[in-house]
């Protein structure tokens, strides 16, 4: 496999839910000494992307999502040593959750967010990776939750 | 027409004298009261008089068509089964579990030993059927009661474990979510049981929060469907009684719609009602004239119902029931519930306007 096929292969990988597969290419890929900016640009956001679409489509679910993110946060494990202090991390500003309280915008939100983070520098937009996944790692989706603090809010 | 005989012409898919409404109110009844949730309940107690007192005076108050007759939240049997309720004391906010009795997979083992639940031996559940007896009893002949539950994932999620895991578990482990979809559901069967002959008198209102929002149709038809199936045909074989469902998500993508058909068609389901995804059009479409069963006509309840202004209500549930209501075998509801923040004088204007616009034959 040369390395077009190895980050279309992390890409897929994120993106089917396949965590053994993901993590051992992305290892490879470090230990080869591939620029992780690479990795990033052409393996982990296209899957980010297609997931949003995926949601906002009807083809992907919480499930499936869950499952991409568990993915998402071992690479994103493998890359941050080789691209974010955890000091810089922390200064980031954390993205705003829903936009509408609906579950459907969760698609529009993955897309909107790697979309505005991909012409940041490089270990920025590790960290919108980072934020993504922890948010979609700890967010109640329960509608009427939603729907219910967003009228307390008003 | 009586409230009972106005519910009995929409589901014999008849007009009836006007649009009734079903607000699916829980917490609303309370905090309407000037009363916070911790004032009626604790982990362990609710305050049953209170409670009757507080739903008695709440369809008094807006007079709707059809309502709940006790106070249900998300926590009946959780504190027994090992987990933690969270009782807010802010205004307009409902109860949620804390921590929910199942945290690891490996926690169904002990949960499992304190199975069947009975709900008449629960902590807050045998308060919650004396409200609703009392309630029964001052309103019950000429208003139809509904009892009210979930069943399948829906109630897994609720009594066992949290959401956000319960959906990968979906994935990773399809045989136990089924085994806990089994246990939750036999317990809505007695929970339902209980309702029944506790004086509740209308058809059974199965929530599903689930639906096509956070799981895929393909995978509503394995941990929803089937207990859905099995939970109709109890009620019907025990009580003679229908099954009126809400269930989430965007039915108008073809594949979530051939799961709301299957819903009908093979659970059996009588009525649906959807959330803020289906205009009036596509309801009186695709549910009463293709899957003829009612179906609720939608206003969204954080906006207009619980944002108002007053004016906006008007006018967006007029244009609802001018679209959806001709024909009749509708009702109207909200999104989800009442929101429990949604203040008086806006869940009245959104009843009467109902009911003002909804007047058979409409635009007569």
């Amino acid at each position: 496999m040369d390395i077009e096929e190895k980050l279309k292969a992390i890409h897929e990988a994120i993106f089917e839910g396949e965590l053994m597969d993901a993590k051992q290419l992305t290892k490879q890929l470090v230990d080869e000494q591939i620029d992780s900016a690479l990795i990033l640009k052409d393996g982990i956001i296209p899957a980010i992307r297609d997931i949003g679409e995926s949601m906002e489509e009807g083809d992907f679910f919480m499930p499936e999502v869950k499952m991409s993110t568990k993915v998402l946060q071992e690479v994103a494990e493998i890359l941050r040593p080789y691209v974010i202090s955890q000091e810089n991390l922390t200064e980031l500003k954390v993205p705003p959750w829903t936009g509408e309280g609906d579950i459907d915008d969760i698609g529009t939100y993955l897309k909107t967010t790697i979309e505005q983070g991909v012409d940041l520098p490089v270990q920025d937009q590790m960290g919108v990776l980072d934020m993504i996944a922890a948010g979609l790692d700890t967010h109640e989706f329960t509608p009427c939750k939603i729907q219910a603090s967003e009228a307390d809010e008003k | 027409m009586n409230k009972k005989q106005r519910m009995e012409a929409v589901f014999n898919m008849q007009e009836p004298d006007i649009v009734p409404v079903i607000p699916r109110e829980m917490a609303q009844a309370i905090f309407d009261m000037g009363w916070s949730l911790p004032d009626i309940s604790t982990q362990t107690d609710m305050d049953s008089d209170k409670v009757a007192e507080a739903f008695i005076s709440n369809i008094k108050k807006y007079d709707y068509d059809l309502c709940f007759g006790t106070y249900m939240d998300h926590g009946f049997g959780v504190p027994t089964l090992g987990g933690v309720l969270n009782i807010p004391e802010k205004f307009g906010i409902s109860v949620s579990i804390k921590v929910p009795p199942i945290q690891k997979r490996e926690d169904w083992a002990e949960v499992k030993k304190k199975l069947p639940l009975d709900p008449l031996k629960d902590d807050r559940m045998p308060d919650a059927l004396k409200a609703l007896k009392t309630v029964c009893r001052e309103l019950g002949d000429e208003c139809p009661i509904s009892p009210a539950y979930y069943t399948g994932i829906c109630a897994a999620n609720i009594l066992f474990r949290d959401v956000s895991d319960l959906t990968l578990d979906c994935v990773e482990d399809p045989e136990w979510v089924d085994d806990i979809c089994r246990a939750a559901t036999d317990f809505s069967i007695d929970w339902a049981r209980a309702q029944y002959e506790a004086g509740c008198n209308s058809v059974f209102y199965l929530g599903d929060h689930f639906g096509t929002e956070l799981i895929s149709p393909k995978m509503g038809e394995r941990f929803i469907l089937p207990y859905v199936a099995q939970f109709v045909e109890t009620i019907e074989k025990e009580f003679g009684q229908k099954t009126f469902m809400h269930i989430h998500g965007n039915m108008t993508r073809p594949k979530s719609y051939a799961l709301l058909e299957k819903i009908v068609k093979e659970a059996g389901v009588a009525g649906l009602h959807l959330d803020e995804n289906h205009d009036a059009a596509w309801i009186r479409e695709n549910v009463v004239e293709k899957l003829g069963v009612p179906g609720a006509l939608i206003v969204h309840g954080p906006d207009p119902i619980a944002s108002g202004p007053l004016e906006k209500i008007d006018a967006i549930v007029k244009e609802t029931v001018e679209i959806g209501g001709p024909g009749g075998a509708v009702l109207m509801g909200p999104s989800c519930q009442v929101l429990p923040s949604t203040p008086g004088p806006n869940f009245k204007a959104w009843v009467d306007a109902t009911h003002k616009y909804g007047k058979y034959p409409i635009g007569g």
